[in-house]
């Protein structure tokens, strides 16, 4: 073995991100104090790269700085308006924190309406599709289009629970969408699945090319 | 927020005035907002709820053309949205520090008292606060600060170790995390797809086309298959487009329609403070 060599096998970039990778992936084998370590280095790290980023990216930009720079002083209500979430930890003001919350959820409630007509109106109206082959529509896209329509249709009958399901017609078209759903719930389990052993892939890729410097037995 | 709150140039002493008005006004609300009778509480807290959502509710509702002028578009609320929501998301940001607090205090307490796992406890602290000072020097200080040379190894600057930290800690870690889950997916579904149903086999076959259409073996097991004409449907990647895009996509677009309108339904009870529960009947 090279100095050079060691010297790339030590290099601390690479050397904790595959001890990293190889003591989270011991888990399949068992529960072990090295997955425990490297679980809680993890977690440290991506709680401080959380708390990092709110205040490089938001606090930062959206709030420190028109309020100082800008000369925007309006923004310092925000401040006690930010410690009211705090009021958790005490029991004489933790309503506050509840009004605090009450706005928050408000605002959130807010976005979703206009969430709702930007982004699911478009798709209700995209979902009455032409079924007659006319035009630019030819005998193919016609019979795609019906099933689209039939399988929304059925789906959305199996999600019908505000009547009982007595009509035949009724509990055919929700079977139908049953059977429907789990092939649409496999094809999303099978992408579910391909996404996952791509990192796979990619971290047996890190640790035999990247770290090991294998690349040459595989080519 | 444009014509009420005109902005100061920060050098002005007026700047600094009204900084500290604002701070003695808001300490001042929150006193006589703890001295309120505490029956009125929860109808305050149900009027600050249906406050928060009425801007959004009011700037959709409100028709185009409405207090402004022709050619532009929305109504008269339009122009402060981007201040709406920058309010949003720094309110939101604030509560960040809940999270920290709870996780940070918890392993704080069992590191000093040194009980069962306190080492874990330690390396998740050290780790916390090496990331956040590295994160932010990183941002704001670029490579200058440098890290004087230790037993004859050259100087390293904290970008250097923002980059082990993030490269080599975080991202590899993350990845190593969501691999892992792969893991326990297929350990799952080996037991699912032990139920032998129509259901069952469905999905399995399903799937597997999926996974199949995605990969070279798919490709070589059905490359005899002609790539035009009726047997090239056959193909197991074209197989999977189709169900990809001619089966799952409906039936995740019906999915999603009955999703919106719980999460619109849900919605406009918090707004209107009709949810109940342990949280919101608190007095």
């Amino acid at each position: 073995m090279s100095a050079d060599y060691l010297h790339h096998l030590l290099l601390p970039k690479l050397l904790l991100g595959a001890i990293g990778t190889i003591a989270i992936l011991s888990l399949v084998f068992r529960e072990n104090k090295l997955y425990r370590l490297f679980e809680h280095v993890f977690l440290g790290l991506a709680t401080g790269y959380g708390l990092a980023t709110t205040w490089t990216q938001v606090l930062r930009p959206k709030w420190w700085d028109p309020m100082v720079g800008g000369g925007e002083w309006i923004w310092i209500l925000a401040a006690p308006l930010g410690l009211m979430f705090y009021g958790v930890y005490t029991k004489k003001f933790a309503w506050m924190a509840r009004l605090i919350f009450g706005l928050y959820f408000g605002l959130a409630a807010g976005t979703v309406f206009q969430g709702f007509a930007e982004e699911y109106v478009p798709q209700i109206r995209a979902s009455f599709k032409p079924l007659i082959a006319h035009g630019a529509v030819t005998a193919a896209m016609a019979v795609n289009n019906w099933i689209f329509v039939i399988i929304l249709i059925c789906v959305l009958v199996y999600f019908f629970f505000a009547f009982e399901q007595n009509s035949a017609v009724i509990k055919r078209s929700a079977s139908a969408g049953r059977v429907m759903l789990m092939i649409a719930f496999g094809a999303i389990f099978g992408s579910t699945i391909m996404i996952r052993e791509a990192l796979l892939i990619d971290r047996i890729r890190f640790l035999l090319i990247e770290w090991l410097q294998l690349g040459h037995i595989f080519r | 927020m444009r014509t009420l709150f005109h902005s100061i140039p920060h050098t002005h002493p007026l700047y600094y005035v009204a900084l500290l008005a604002t701070v003695a006004a808001g300490i001042g609300i929150l006193a006589l907002l703890q001295a309120l009778p505490t029956r009125l509480r929860r109808p305050l807290i149900a009027l600050v709820t249906f406050l928060g959502g009425l801007y959004y509710a009011a700037e959709f509702f409100i028709p185009t053309g409405w207090g402004v002028h022709k050619g532009v578009d929305g109504n008269f609320l339009s122009p402060y949205f981007d201040k709406v929501a920058n309010i949003s998301s720094v309110l939101g940001s604030f509560s960040i520090g809940l999270g920290v607090f709870s996780l940070i205090g918890m392993h704080l307490r069992i590191a000093s008292r040194r009980r069962e796992s306190w080492g874990f406890s330690l390396m998740l602290l050290i780790s916390f606060v090496a990331m956040t000072i590295f994160t932010l020097l990183n941002e704001y200080a670029g490579k200058s600060v440098v890290i004087p040379s230790v037993a004859g190894h050259s100087s390293i600057t904290n970008h250097d170790i923002y980059v082990v930290l993030f490269n080599g800690g975080l991202a590899s870690l993350d990845s190593a995390m969501f691999a892992l889950i792969g893991f326990f997916i297929i350990s799952a579904s080996y037991r699912a797809f032990r139920i032998r149903s129509v259901e069952a086999t469905l999905l399995m076959a399903s799937a597997i086309i999926v996974m199949l259409g995605q990969v070279t073996l798919g490709s070589w097991l059905t490359g005899g298959l002609p790539s035009h004409g009726p047997l090239a449907f056959f193909r197991f990647e074209n197989m999977s487009e189709y169900i990809l895009v001619h089966l799952n996509a409906p039936a995740q677009r019906a999915v999603t329609f009955g999703l919106a309108l719980g999460v619109l339904a849900t919605s406009l009870r918090l707004w209107l403070s009709l949810e109940r529960g342990l949280y919101f009947d608190q007095e």
